[in-house]
């Protein structure tokens, strides 16, 4: 039997695919397309879309698409501001009375701003699939320190990511700017230089976070947060 | 004194909201006009999917990211995979739809026409298969992938990506090989198929010019 090789690509484009069950979902597809040559899951998905076609003309359409697509702009770039401002909207003067009052109460008691923290914690936005690999932060999240940190570490659970990921971790105040962030390191482990401990004021609230970027993917741990004594 | 990272009092529903209404705006101020734009071109419309549907898909899916996700380091690379996926969907879900739509009513031709076996003219891959047809075409296909999971790693992936229609320059940026690496591991991979398609008793030869 005598075939040519347009008989051979016809034929296996033309693959009618039936159950889809082992097929990398969307995202995987849309992620693979986004560029990140040698990761396990782009090795995962090329292996399975060279054997099958519904695949191919779908890694196609992404492929495609992330053509089109723009490099990064600065227009909006900047961090969306964390944590959602939890502000209360209400217009009546009394509840302002009210919340000043609390706080003088607050600061009576010795109580610091993480400890309210503790009462009305931040949801943390942890990106979607990122459940489960971040473990325990130190310093230990809500953490009233006796001096600012010399250091910002993160356990991760380094078998779910890929082994040349990067970490790199970045500092911010109430208002969600970015008061310093790390060069990317290959453990999540990270010493604050003086110039960052300098900003850091006593008795303030900072937020730290740890984003690990496997050229697939970038994930971002949740907020965690510290304050010193004075 | 600086500020608590919550102020006090809970959040109420209208303040997410605006929120996220306020974060959805910026990212389709920027992105808005070039994303219909793209998904107008690039959308596989003979499968029947509609742009308002699908941008609107892509509106809904880029809502319920922003409320839970506070903070967007790449808002390109962000806003595409939500668009991506939402067309993947799109699509997957429409190609159910088409499977129960009987071969000879599918339309014919552009990116998706392989779907149906439309761009082909040869024995095997006619489409309105008679049942003999159809036999001799999934014995065929057997035969071809056990010969390409004999070749050695990594030219079957890069001959298995080839048959899909890929060029060496995507199988080259999908696998991070170069473009002339890529060209060289199908084209030896193919030597490799041509052999092992031998051994399946399938002769193959150079297409007709």
């Amino acid at each position: 039997m005598k075939l040519t090789k347009s008989d051979l690509q016809k034929l296996t484009c033309g693959r009618e695919t039936g159950d889809r069950t082992g097929c990398p979902t969307p995202e995987q597809l849309a992620a693979c397309a986004d560029g990140a040559p040698s990761s396990p899951l782009t090795a995962h998905v090329t292996a399975h879309v060279a054997g099958c076609s519904a695949c191919s003309s779908e890694l196609r359409v992404a492929l495609a698409l992330r053509s089109e697509w723009p490099l990064e702009t600065r227009s909006v770039d900047a961090p969306v501001p964390f944590p959602p401002a939890r502000r209360s909207y209400a217009r009546v003067a009394w509840v302002s009375a009210l919340g000043t009052a609390a706080c003088v109460v607050i600061a009576l008691l010795g109580r610091s701003a993480l400890d309210r923290f503790s009462r009305d914690p931040v949801p943390a936005p942890v990106l979607r699939g990122a459940e489960g690999i971040f473990g325990d932060p130190a310093p230990a999240d809500r953490t009233v320190l006796d001096a600012a940190p010399a250091r910002l570490s993160l356990q991760i659970d380094r078998t779910r990511i890929d082994p040349q990921a990067t970490f790199s971790v970045a500092l911010f105040d109430a208002e969600a700017t970015r008061l310093w962030e790390s060069a990317a390191e290959p453990a999540p482990d990270f010493a604050l230089p003086d110039s960052a401990r300098s900003v850091l004021r006593p008795g303030v609230a900072y937020g730290w976070r740890v984003f690990v970027r496997d050229r697939v993917e970038t994930w971002q741990s949740p907020l965690y947060r510290f304050e010193f004594r004075p | 004194m600086g500020k608590p990272l919550i102020p006090d009092g809970p959040m109420t529903e209208d303040a997410a909201r605006a929120q996220t209404e306020a974060l959805l705006e910026r990212l389709l101020g920027a992105y808005g006009q070039f994303l219909r734009g793209t998904l107008r071109r690039m959308m596989p419309r003979q499968m029947g999917i509609s742009l308002d549907d699908l941008e609107q898909d892509v509106r809904v899916r880029l809502w319920r990211a922003l409320e839970t996700e506070r903070e967007i380091v790449s808002p390109s690379s962000y806003l595409y995979r939500i668009a991506a996926t939402a067309t993947l969907d799109a699509v997957r879900k429409a190609r159910t739809r088409r499977r129960e739509v009987p071969l000879d009513d599918r339309e014919e031709g552009g990116m998706w026409a392989a779907e149906s076996g439309g761009v082909g003219t040869s024995r095997f891959v006619a489409s309105g298969d008679d049942p003999a047809t159809a036999a001799a075409r999934a014995q065929m296909l057997e035969r071809i992938d056990r010969a390409r999971r004999s070749l050695v790693p990594p030219r079957d992936e890069a001959v298995g990506l080839h048959l899909q229609g890929f060029t060496t320059r995507e199988i080259g940026g999908l696998l991070g090989w170069t473009e002339p690496k890529a060209r060289n591991l199908v084209y030896r991979g193919l030597a490799e198929l041509k052999t092992a398609m031998g051994n399946e008793g399938v002769e193959l030869e150079a297409d007709e010019e």
